[in-house]
């Protein structure tokens, strides 16, 4: 990095740390994460460690759009493969198709999964807990198996290959670094977004429907309209992140972007591991669960199939049981344990 | 045309009679534990595994070594239910869930990881015989398998009716905490029942063996079709089920007769998602 | 009158749960419910604030016909209601509860912070306001829900036995709770088994037995009413004459 680089950035944390961290701890903090990973996205020289990273910023995003419907409002979904599908496929569709910028097809695609997700929303709200997760495997399989049957449209199991042609809008790459700078940027947006919605009505109405949906009707909440936005923001910002994978990988399938296991399961598994309805979770999640998944899979993944999944399996399951609500959650109460006064 | 209507129709029905004895299990293990057992086609692919091995290399029949696949389902049934499923009892759903999705994985990828992806099959010498009614074939398998499906369906009225377990489960069934009161052990009654459950999906693996082919996944296809029986029937209801097996067990038959086998199990997918929004009670309102 | 309740009938399959009740709840004042267990008072309380809807019958909140409406529409319109079994938001500190109530008249956070604190002054649990509500004693969830309630400005607030489970002091100062509530000028409709606290508390109380209104009345009449005494204790504890007081 430049030196006149070094010195914005240092001036601009002494202007943050001055003015806000007085105030609001948990804003300034975030700030000074965002820069911190900035800084550190600057310094990774190694290809394949940059590849992980901006892995980690990609399921971060995704995981985050889990957790707004997921974490925030308990509308455990397991079918978000398929927004994060609709997103994808319909950028690189509408890219190959006709030439449109990703950037735009990005929009149009999050904004159908919006709708989906709403509609999807709307029709399941009523059900609970178990009931509505099953809804959502059948949904997202019922995406899986539209995106594998109408070959025409998306080339079936074959999966798409997204021709590269480096632009910013073709929002595609030489130098990975970019794709890194431009995932933070997401993922930090996402982020702030989650905060926002913590400390406004949203957040507030979301945690209400989680912990208890009838207490909250008779208090004025409109529980069916809390949920319909509810997992359809999710499913928008689900989307956005599809169709960053898309742009990132430069091919898609099924069997990835719209498959159980490897994205629906995955965003889910993230969210819990690191924080169900905490804006930290899910990075926190993405940042332990992603490269252990990818390098289990890189040294056992090829010569004994699947026993990454194996021990995978096996890691949810004790986690599960011994964290049921993440980790950030689990260190926010020993930390509120420890150190606040009881009232 | 009419001939090939009731092919499908008798085809349907001995199809959908094998069905029972999964969705039971589960539709049974949902009413007692209250627990979403998404592991339990895994546990089905692994009995048909154990068949597919006791055949291979004991050259034992299939209908044989039922008496030994199901009892040691219901051991494993037994295990998973002392060690994973009962401290998950009353978690939020989301730890359930994860729990039984990550027993499915493990299963799933153990079985492709020791026994890798290959299709096994049980030629049976009496495999692709059938009996010929009139216009109608019925495999010898499939007769073998729905009359089996019915002894110990047919068994396990009785059970759940007139032995102390059978009247602690339901019991349990119907109000947890009264039942606790009433002195009965449920802990041993939703581990028992669990282990019941598997043991039913083992019986069924046995006899489901002769018929398909045998791979690590094999189990998601079954599975899904008995969460849509019992979605159909009323999560909790034996009778539903049934009811929701011998459906779905005919719609199989005919889709498959008038559909492609890709947007097949789509119809399973749209029938499943329709109940849980129209009548999530299902058609025989229960729990 | 605030509310205005005609021949409200709920079937629950073959099961009759309330019978063509009607009555009418006047403004300002504490009207008791009571009646033997499995009476239908909570599944009346239920058809006022939009959790069950009534076969038959109206109901009318300041003249307007509000059968049909939903729970959260009908708390806009100013019915707050309590549960029996307690429902606090388990994960989420006590303030952070009343906040939830008081968003129904603000999209403010800010706003509904200071309508909370007041609202957790008034029952006292204030001093409670940062500590996890799955934390705090029956007494005081019973005293959350009651300000969660009042942070919606209710003109109605349906309180579901709201004394089960105290101790006789708690009982006390529940009781002038309540009556600091109608104080404020909200009207009160009161589900309670403690007799005590039921005939010292309301200007009337309703009877209801098998779903059906048996009497209504003052506390004092309601207490000798015969039907009253045949549906708590059995035919022969009426007393044909009056007693001497």
């Amino acid at each position: 990095m430049l030196k006149s680089d070094k010195n914005i950035i240092g001036n601009l944390i002494k202007m943050v740390l001055s003015n806000i961290i007085k105030k609001d701890v948990e804003l300034s903090f975030s700030i000074f994460g965002v820069l911190l990973l900035s800084l550190i996205i600057g310094f990774i020289q190694n290809p394949f460690y940059l590849d992980i990273f901006i892995m980690i910023l990609l399921w971060g995003i995704l995981a985050s759009s889990w957790n707004i419907a997921g974490g925030y409002a308990g509308m455990f979904s397991l079918g978000h493969g398929a927004f994060i599908g609709i997103g994808a496929y319909t950028s690189s569709m509408l890219f190959i198709h006709f030439d449109l910028s990703p950037w735009l097809g990005m929009f149009l695609g999050a904004i159908a999964a919006g709708v989906v997700a709403s509609v999807l929303g709307y029709i399941c709200g009523r059900l609970k807990g178990h009931y509505f997760a099953l809804a959502t495997i059948a949904f997202g399989e019922l995406a899986h198996i539209s995106g594998v049957q109408l070959k025409e449209l998306t080339r079936g199991s074959e999966g798409l290959s997204i021709p590269f042609r480096p632009g910013w809008a073709n929002f595609m790459f030489s130098d990975k670094v970019i794709y890194a700078y431009i995932g933070l940027a997401f993922l930090a947006g996402i982020y702030f977004l989650c905060l926002l919605i913590e400390r406004t009505k949203l957040g507030y109405y979301l945690v209400s429907i989680r912990e208890d949906e009838e207490a909250a009707k008779s208090l004025g909440v409109n529980t069916p309209l809390v949920k319909t936005l509810a997992i359809g923001l999710s499913g928008f910002l689900a989307a956005v992140g599809g169709t960053f994978y898309a742009q990132y990988i430069l091919f898609i399938e099924p069997d990835t972007v719209l498959s159980f296991v490897n994205f629906s399961v995955q965003v889910a598994l993230i969210t819990i591991i690191g924080g169900m309805g905490r804006a930290l979770g899910p990075i926190v999640g993405s940042f332990l669960l992603t490269p252990l998944s990818m390098l289990l899979r890189a040294y056992l993944g090829g010569a004994l199939s699947g026993l990454h999944i194996v021990i995978y399996g096996f890691l949810l399951i004790i986690v599960v049981l011994f964290l049921p609500y993440g980790i950030v959650n689990t260190l926010r109460e020993y930390i509120h344990n420890r150190f606040s006064t009881e009232g | 045309m009419l001939p090939i209507f009731l092919q499908l129709i008798v085809s349907g029905f001995l199809l959908g009679g094998v069905y029972a004895l999964i969705s039971i299990g589960l539709t049974l293990i949902f009413g007692v534990l209250d627990v979403v057992n998404f592991a339990h086609g895994e546990f089905l692919m692994l009995g048909m595994y154990l068949t597919f091995w006791l055949f291979t290399i004991f050259h034992m029949d299939p209908y044989v070594s039922l008496f030994i696949v199901a009892p040691m389902l219901f051991i494993i049934g037994l295990f998973v239910g002392r060690t994973v499923i009962k401290p998950i009892i009353g978690s939020p759903p989301s730890v359930q869930i994860f729990v039984t999705v990550g027993i499915s994985l493990i299963l799933m990828n153990g079985a492709l990881v020791l026994w890798k992806a290959d299709f096994r099959s049980v030629p049976t010498s009496y495999g692709s015989g059938s009996l010929n009614l009139g216009s109608v074939f019925i495999g010898y398998p499939q007769l073998i398998s729905f009359l089996g499906a019915l002894i110990f369906s047919a068994l396990l009225f009785p059970l759940l009716k007139y032995t102390y377990l059978g009247k602690a489960i339901r019991a349990t069934a119907q109000d947890r905490k009264a039942a606790m009161l009433m002195g009965i052990d449920i802990q041993k009654v939703y581990i028992l029942t669990f282990g019941i459950g598997i043991g039913l999906v083992g019986i069924a693996s046995a006899l489901l063996a002769p018929i398909y082919s045998i791979f690590p996944s094999v189990g998601a296809h079954f599975v899904l079709v008995a969460y849509v029986a019992v979605v159909l029937g009323g999560l909790g209801s034996i009778p539903g089920a049934i009811l929701g097996s011998l459906i779905i067990g005919m719609t199989e038959t005919f889709s498959g007769f008038f559909i492609s086998p890709g947007w097949r199990q789509a119809i399973y997918y749209a029938v499943f998602v329709l109940v849980l929004i129209f009548k999530p009670q299902g058609l025989i309102a229960q729990k | 009158m605030i509310i205005e309740a005609k021949d409200v009938t709920k079937r629950f399959g073959g099961l009759l749960a309330l019978q063509k009740v009607s009555f009418r709840i006047n403004n300002n004042e504490i009207l008791g419910l009571i009646g033997p267990n499995g009476a239908g008072k909570t599944t009346l309380f239920n058809t006022i604030t939009g959790f069950l809807r009534p076969e038959e019958g109206s109901i009318l909140f300041e003249g307007k016909e509000i059968v049909g409406k939903r729970p959260f529409d009908l708390c806009h319109l100013g019915i707050a209601r309590t549960f029996q079994l307690v429902k606090p938001f388990s994960n989420m500190t006590v303030l952070q509860n009343a906040i939830v109530g008081s968003l129904n008249r603000t999209n403010s956070v800010r706003e509904a912070k200071e309508r909370a604190i007041d609202q957790l002054h008034f029952v006292g649990l204030h001093d409670k306001r940062n500590v996890l509500a799955n934390a705090l004693t029956i007494n005081q969830r019973k005293r959350l829900e009651i300000a969660r309630a009042l942070c919606t400005r209710p003109k109605l607030l349906l309180l579901d036995e709201v004394m089960g489970g105290l101790t006789p002091s708690e009982i006390h100062d529940m009781l002038n709770l309540i009556i600091k509530i109608r104080e404020l000028g909200i009207t009160l409709f009161v589900i309670e088994h403690i007799m005590s606290a039921i005939m010292s508390l309301c200007d009337r109380i309703i009877v209801l037995h098998h779903g059906q209104n048996i009497a209504e009345g003052k506390p004092s009449e309601v207490g000798v009413n015969p039907k009253v005494i045949k549906a708590y204790l059995g035919k022969e504890y009426v007393v044909t004459q009056s007693p001497k007081n």
